[in-house]
């Protein structure tokens, strides 16, 4: 096997709890996994699952208590945000609402060249064309960046927000239910789009989703999640054919029932 | 018929505030008279053709000081909300997004300060201060500092964890560039808001303050001399107190009218109703 | 079976904006309608404008609006407001928002049970009712305050409180969308024995033709703001006519079947201010021809199956 690009090892992670005071929640809790070059890798399980705490803590937007995160073999568990900063290049994320991912107060252009010009990655003078391209890339046309974000679609909007997160050539991108937000017949689109993306720049994606059909039609591999705990990981098939957790085969059973029950309605 | 209703609001107190504003700005013009030149065959005259809202126990025309005055306040006023303001969302901004012991000794502080009435803080900065222009721009300032700085840290904190942010973050923007760029655009119009309120509370301190005689001193008019003036002799020249008054309530009612317009204006949910 | 609802020519518009425009539902005791359609298709609307729930500001007509042998449609709000809850009820995708959160679920189901005329102690009532819809320790349940339970709890315990009232037309609008799998498949579980238990009309609001598959004896397909496809579930699923419909099963069926790319349906949803004259499908439509530019007519295609577009005719 390559060497992982990330590798999670015994991370925990904890919020406090609103409820109780001075307590904590435990999200995440002693979860290992790694993640290759390369890979699309599916985190499923329920709400409240720690999957998208999960998912935001690999990218240091929440801060592990314990446990290690190493990118490609470099410890960044506790490194501060001016010591991230190199880093940041080579993870991105897709939210699962993509008008409150960009700012309401900045043309989409505008989101789209801040990276650009932040990171130097182009001159002044080609910011326009490099957008632009950017854009296109995703499947909207150039015009499209002098919009405003409520101006546009959400199909439209999750479209740019890959093409923002396409800008830095990151080497990870973490998609949170990427597609739950839209109308069903523009989620399609976007999943096409998100596999075709990760075959033309061979990029890794971690896939958050509760939705097992998108997770079995995009992913690799599939980790469930239960409680803030990894139950099981494995090869997309392999964990649907064989699942060895019983919560996998219940979260499993709802699927099969649904669809034997589709086939002969009453 | 809200919507109507709130234009309406905003109109009246646009017009009202915009009123203000052209009096005491061209105040020199729109009176004949000097808001100091004392005409003692004049005294307590009550309102006439010439002299719309009477003249004072000095013969000095009301009008003339009411504008002259008004400015004198509503420049304090301003500058006292202005500075409160910016350091007090400086301070409010940093504090959310830096969290830990600067933000908890932050809002400790500020939690010390509201315990206290605005105006008895303003007060107490008088008496420690002293007498003056400068100083009572400070009591305004640091009497607004608070207000700003905690609307400003809650303001953040709840947009700070919006994917926006999160977004910025990972392209690598540093925590200042995200506060200027990303966040102080959005929570603008509120902190507009704030300010068109806390400008008219900034009038009513000075006037507050100038009144017991610990703020702006004679015989520079500021509407709270005038005030303290015409209630030495209520009851010879009753106009002085009640037309002064007068004005800085019309003042007031469009600064608040004024604020409540924009705060429905920049509502997000007032404006989602509003849309079909 | 008789007849409980019929709509004809039901429109809904916001200003000059047309939200619903002109559909017909036909709906018999004991009948699932599901009703299908993305977020601005209107079919949330059209169903509040059945139970007059809509906001100021929208319009509501309809040249026929017939429940159980009466004109609804000319009944003044005095005489609708008994009809609503006690015959009509709704189950919202938010069960928070049906509940009064300053009240305990024991004086929501007091309050139900009253209202459906129950005589003798309420208490015995209720627990038998939460305990009907699988929630465990009732007695506990009916201390709780609204914010307590979860949200598929909430949502069994809205629909204790509609077995109780026992209306005779449930409108529900993705009652299952926020919760996850299981308790997704849960609740629809016990929609399934409501419709058994009460001989009630459903219209059972969903994006997903999944979930509407596992419900409704009939489908009905809505986009921008028109009906463009209804049938029996077994038809729709099986033989899907509209392109959109046809899109839509095929995305579903691509999904499910693991295919290398998804079939997918172009473009966007047109926006409500700038619906095409003709058919609303027709700029995202394959086969869409110069025709599509005329405003088009149901067209019934085999029994109890109709479809909005020209394919075919």
């Amino acid at each position: 096997m390559r060497d992982p690009l990330l590798s999670i090892e015994d991370l925990v992670v904890e919020f406090r709890d609103p409820h109780r005071p001075g307590g904590v929640l435990r999200a995440v809790d002693g979860v290992s996994l790694t993640i290759a070059p390369g890979e699309i890798l599916g985190l499923v399980g329920e709400s409240g699952s720690g999957k998208t705490t999960l998912g935001k803590t690999i990218l240091r937007l929440y801060e592990p208590r314990e446990g290690r995160l190493r990118l490609k073999g470099l410890d960044i568990t506790h490194l501060d945000e001016a010591g991230l900063r190199p880093h940041r290049r080579a993870m991105q994320m897709v939210f699962q609402d993509p008008l409150s991912s960009f700012n309401p107060r900045h043309t989409v252009g505008e989101a789209l060249a801040v990276p650009l010009r932040l990171h130097r990655l182009c001159a002044p003078s080609d910011l326009a064309a490099r957008v632009a391209r950017s854009l296109e890339e995703v499947g909207l046309r150039p015009d499209f960046a002098d919009r405003y974000p409520h101006q546009m679609s959400g199909g439209q909007l999750q479209r740019a927000a890959i093409g923002r997160a396409l800008t830095l050539s990151p080497e990870l991108i973490v998609a949170d239910e990427a597609v739950s937000k839209l109308d069903v017949s523009v989620r399609a689109q976007i999943l096409n789009l998100l596999r075709a993306v990760q075959a033309r720049t061979g990029l890794a994606m971690v896939f958050i989703t509760h939705d097992l059909h998108v997770a079995r039609f995009l992913c690799h591999r599939i980790a469930v999640m239960h409680f803030g705990k990894l139950l099981e990981i494995g090869p997309t098939e392999d964990v649907f054919q064989h699942p060895q957790h019983d919560y996998t085969r219940a979260l499993l059973g709802t699927l099969h029932a649904r669809e034997a029950r589709a086939r002969t309605p009453s | 018929m809200r919507r109507a209703l709130r234009s309406r609001t905003l109109v009246v107190g646009l017009g009202l505030t915009l009123l203000t504003l052209f009096g005491v700005i061209a105040g020199p013009w729109i009176t004949p008279f000097s808001p100091t030149e004392m005409d003692f065959i004049a005294v307590l005259t009550p309102p006439d053709m010439t002299h719309w809202l009477g003249t004072d126990s000095f013969g000095r025309d009301v009008l003339s000081r009411v504008l002259s005055g008004g400015r004198v306040s509503l420049f304090i006023s301003l500058c006292g909300v202005g500075i409160g303001a910016v350091l007090g969302v400086a301070a409010g901004m940093t504090a959310a997004w830096r969290g830990g012991m600067f933000e908890v000794a932050l809002m400790a502080a500020c939690d010390l300060l509201f315990a206290f009435p605005s105006f008895v803080l303003a007060l107490f900065m008088m008496v420690v201060l002293g007498f003056g222009l400068h100083n009572i721009i400070i009591a305004v300032a640091l009497a607004y500092l608070p207000i700003f700085a905690r609307l400003a840290r809650n303001l953040t904190r709840t947009l700070m964890h919006e994917p926006f942010v999160q977004a910025a973050r990972l392209m690598g923007q540093g925590g200042g560039r995200i506060l200027l760029r990303e966040i102080l655009p959005n929570i603008f119009p509120t902190l507009l808001v704030q300010a068109s309120v806390g400008l008219a509370f900034g009038i009513v301190m000075e006037a507050g303050l100038s009144f017991l005689g610990l703020g702006v001193q004679p015989p520079m008019p500021s509407l709270g001399v005038i005030l303290a003036d015409g209630r030495e002799y209520f009851t010879r020249g009753p106009w002085v107190l009640t037309m002064t008054g007068l004005v800085v309530s019309v003042a007031l009612l469009g600064l608040n009218l004024l604020g409540d317009a924009l705060r429905d204006l920049t509502d997000p949910r007032l404006r989602q109703a509003a849309g079909p | 079976m008789s007849r409980l609802l019929e709509v004809r020519n039901l429109r809904v518009t916001a200003g000059p904006l047309a939200v619903v425009r002109g559909i017909d539902i036909d709906l018999d005791e004991g009948e699932t309608l599901g009703l299908i359609g993305e977020s601005g298709s209107g079919k949330t609307v059209a169903c509040l404008s059945l139970l007059r729930l809509l906001p100021d500001g929208l319009r509501t007509e309809a040249d026929v609006l017939i429940y159980k042998d009466r004109d609804i449609a000319s009944l003044p709000e005095r005489e609708f407001r008994p009809l609503r809850g006690r015959e009509l009820a709704m189950v919202f995708q938010d069960p928070v928002g049906s509940f009064n959160p300053a009240k305990r679920i024991g004086w929501h189901l007091r309050t139900a049970i009253a209202r459906a005329g129950h005589d003798g102690p309420w208490r015995e009532r209720a627990l038998e009712l939460l305990d009907g819809v699988g929630i465990p320790q009732p007695a506990a349940v009916l201390e709780r305050y609204p914010h307590q339970l979860s949200g598929g709890m909430l949502q069994r315990a809205l629909i204790a409180m509609i077995v109780a009232l026992k209306p005779s037309l449930i409108v529900a609008d993705e009652p299952t969308t926020n919760l996850d799998n299981i308790v997704e498949e849960q609740i629809l579980a016990l929609f399934r024995d409501l419709q058994k238990r009460l001989a009630a009309g459903f219209i059972f609001i969903t994006h997903d033709i999944g979930v509407a598959a596992q419900i409704a004896d009939r489908i009905a397909v809505m986009y921008a703001g028109q009906i463009v496809e209804t049938g029996p579930t077994a038809d729709i699923l099986a033989a899907p006519r509209h392109p959109y419909t046809r899109g839509l099963i095929a995305t579903a069926n691509a999904l499910a079947a693991r295919a290398e790319t998804l079939a997918e349906i172009p473009g966007q949803l047109p926006a409500l201010d700038a619906l095409p004259p003709g058919c609303g499908f027709a700029p995202r439509c394959a086969q869409a021809r110069p025709a599509c530019a005329q405003p088009q007519p149901m067209r019934p295609v085999g029994p109890g199956h109709a479809m909005r577009c020209l394919l075919d005719a």
